[in-house]
């Protein structure tokens, strides 16, 4: 019960609910791109607002707790408050509470749909770049582990790392921005072609006087898109059966446009897989910048910067300390390894020459309290 | 021996336990044995008097007197320190070949047996001695660490400038092993320079011993050659000239001819073994222990008494052996 309580605890289990979420993170782009069932999305759905919920509490009592001992900025700026934060409360507000609020309700295309409801969708679908946020939580893992024994190279390579990862999130989210990557401007752009080929398809049926099903039927059929056509007269041509269509078509992986004869159902599965796509790379070169900056950079941080501070600061302080800087010839010219030069040239020599003026085994380190003990010891 | 004999075994239990206790003291147990053994006898010549007090309260020595205990004490210790000091230099002593040395000292052949009986005599001889014996850390250390097989190894595989000196302008004409042996002779011979001969015994006319000798070039030749010569009848089938190299090793480079280049090189390795304290663990970022000693080594030379080429020299092979 004691260790449940205690911080190592939570501070593992936060851990482990981090790699869970990148895992979460991963899994949830890829469902989308593989084109998993409805109800294995949903799965993915409540687990991220799980984690989103569960790091919104986090950084909530982190802020209280460092609001109660007067650090609350030094916890944003110093402990990577501020990238507790860009995990939790926006992705939650902005993504996962929104989704989940749509998913509850039935979502756009069921009968309860109303101006709020697309609203909330239209929200959900501009931000999910977003959701890309969760994977600045990785650089909380960065703190953790201790891939060196120097403070002052774990300290750097998170730096470094966390400026990295950041620097990519802020360029993709502002690339799609720009380019308008989101869902939600392609999906718009699709409906809008769909509306009109339909306008235009039901005007030559008209003008040529024919049929709308037996003229367009066979050329709405032939796009792999249109996956339902409805007509007026309550006939309809289904791609899938209705079951199939249920299982794996939620509500953002169609949309519906209508036309005077007929209504279709168009999937954008291929919108969202390929937006999908775009984020599992993003993925990647955020986990390879993160590993890389671990594995390489602080590799290098070490043998060239702290190794090197460590040898001198032990030189300078501990008297029996004896052992001259490594040298490494293509950075002698740096700051640290002239200093070492120096060391190693004038500083150990003198330190060695005055231990040598000194007689070995001059005094002693023995004294009569310590005998006392012995005495003590005994009786 | 009268005294000795009122000492129960229970005195003499806890008066191990007193040494362990002394032992133990992190300050000394850091540091070699016969360092440790030095560190004791400061303590008890500074704190006489109270001690003398102390040892008669009842947890400590009530029944015996103060130059019992500190006899018991010394012979603990030098118990103590022999048994881990002197098997190193009794395996080489007893059981190396050193028969090579007929061939350098051109006065007939000496049963290696006899030889090695005497030089191990003479080791242990030296060894009792409490102030030679202090002199000796740097001898242990050296046969501790192998420093001798391991430099002459490498000297005699580079066969650059220190094999040149220790071979062509040494003159000593011997393959590898067999100078590793003379070396470590020599190594163990040089603290009778510091070893106080009884009359008869051996040593020079003067009785003086290498510190109270003026630091000049002639009476330090003179005390030298006078002292390889005296302790030459104690050592049968050791060439002269070897004791001579031996003792010479305890002067600086100046003080030396260009011919000596054996005497500098134990000189060097002495002094570097003085302070040596074996790492488990090097620093990462850290050079070796041996490079990082020759390397502020180059930079003291001529304060130190180090020949300046030999330590360059020293200092690329321990360099290149990650020493």
């Amino acid at each position: 019960m004691k260790f449940l309580l205690s911080r190592k605890f939570w501070e593992g289990f936060i851990i482990a609910a981090i790699i869970l979420v990148l895992i979460q993170t991963f899994l949830d782009e890829y469902a989308r791109y593989a084109r998993w069932s409805v109800s294995a999305r949903n799965w993915l759905l409540f687990s991220g607002f799980f984690f989103d919920l569960l790091f919104s509490v986090e950084f909530t009592l982190r802020s209280i707790e460092g609001a109660k001992k007067g650090s609350f900025l030094n916890y944003i700026k110093y402990e990577r408050g501020w990238a507790d934060f860009l995990s939790s409360f926006p992705l939650l507000f902005l993504y996962s509470g929104p989704s989940l609020f749509l998913f509850i309700h039935g979502g756009v295309h069921s009968g309860v749909a109303s101006y709020a409801m697309l609203n909330v969708l239209k929200v959900v679908k501009a931000v999910r770049i977003t959701r890309i946020l969760r994977l600045v939580r990785i650089i909380k893992i960065l703190g953790k582990i201790h891939n060196a024994e120097s403070r002052m190279a774990q300290h750097h390579t998170a730096v470094a790392a966390t400026t990295a990862v950041f620097t990519v999130l802020v360029v993709l989210m502002a690339w799609s921005g720009i380019v308008g990557m989101s869902a939600q401007g392609s999906v718009e752009k699709r409906a809008a072609d769909y509306s009109r080929i339909l306008t235009e398809l039901e005007s030559i049926a008209s003008l040529n006087k024919l049929d709308f099903r037996n003229a367009c039927e066979g050329l709405l059929a032939s796009d792999r898109a249109v996956m339902k056509v409805s007509y007026k007269s309550g006939k309809k041509y289904e791609r899938i059966s209705a079951d199939e269509f249920s299982k794996y078509y939620s509500e953002e992986d169609y949309i519906e446009v209508s036309g005077e004869f007929c209504s279709l159902t168009v999937s954008v599965k291929d919108i969202e897989g390929e937006i999908a796509l775009h984020h599992i790379q993003s993925f990647f070169i955020i986990i390879a910048i993160v590993f890389s900056f671990m594995l390489i950079y602080s590799r290098h941080f070490v043998q060239t910067v702290s190794d090197v501070a460590h040898v001198l600061n032990s030189g300078f302080r501990k008297k029996d300390y004896n052992l001259m800087v490594k040298i490494r010839d293509e950075y002698r010219e740096d700051e640290i390894y002239r200093l070492a030069r120096f060391y190693n040239d004038a500083y150990l020599p003198a330190k060695l020459k005055k231990r040598d003026r000194e007689k070995t085994a001059s005094g002693t380190p023995l004294t009569m309290n310590e005998l006392m003990n012995f005495g003590k010891k005994e009786g | 021996m009268t005294q000795m004999r009122r000492c129960s075994e229970s005195d003499l239990n806890r008066i191990r336990d007193f040494v362990e206790h002394l032992l133990a003291n992190p300050g000394i147990n850091s540091e070699p044995v016969i360092i440790g053994e030095k560190l004791i006898m400061n303590f008890i010549a500074m704190n006489t008097p109270a001690l003398k007090k102390t040892f008669k309260n009842p947890q400590f020595f009530p029944k015996l007197e103060w130059q019992e205990v500190i006899e018991l004490i010394f012979t603990d210790l030098y118990n103590r320190i022999s048994a881990d000091v002197l098997p190193r230099f009794n395996r080489f002593t007893d059981t190396s070949d050193l028969s090579f040395f007929d061939s350098l000292s051109g006065t007939g052949v000496v049963a290696d047996d006899h030889r090695r009986t005497r030089l191990h005599e003479f080791v242990q001889m030296l060894f009792k001695d409490r102030n030679v014996r202090f002199q000796m850390q740097p001898v242990d250390a050296i046969f501790r660490y192998d420093a001798i097989d391991r430099y002459i190894t490498a000297i005699f595989r580079r066969r650059g400038y220190i094999y040149n000196e220790l071979v062509r302008v040494q003159g000593i004409n011997l393959d590898v092993n067999d100078y590793i042996n003379l070396t470590k002779v020599a190594v163990l011979i040089r603290s009778a320079a510091n070893y106080r001969f009884r009359k008869g015994e051996g040593g020079t006319s003067s009785g003086l011993i290498l510190d109270e000798v003026p630091g000049n070039r002639k009476s330090l030749t003179a005390y030298t050659e006078s002292l390889a010569g005296s302790i030459m009848p104690l050592l049968p089938g050791i060439p002269v000239q070897v004791i001579s190299i031996a003792i010479r090793s305890n002067l600086p480079a100046g003080m030396t001819g260009n011919e000596e280049a054996l005497s500098r090189f134990i000189f060097i390795l002495c002094s570097m073994f003085r302070t040596y304290r074996h790492l488990e663990r090097i620093d990462r970022g850290a050079d070796t222990p041996e490079k990082s000693w020759f390397g502020a080594a180059r930079r003291n030379y001529s304060e130190s008494g180090y020949d300046r080429r030999l330590i360059e020299s020293l200092y690329m092979i321990a360099g290149d052996n990650n020493w």
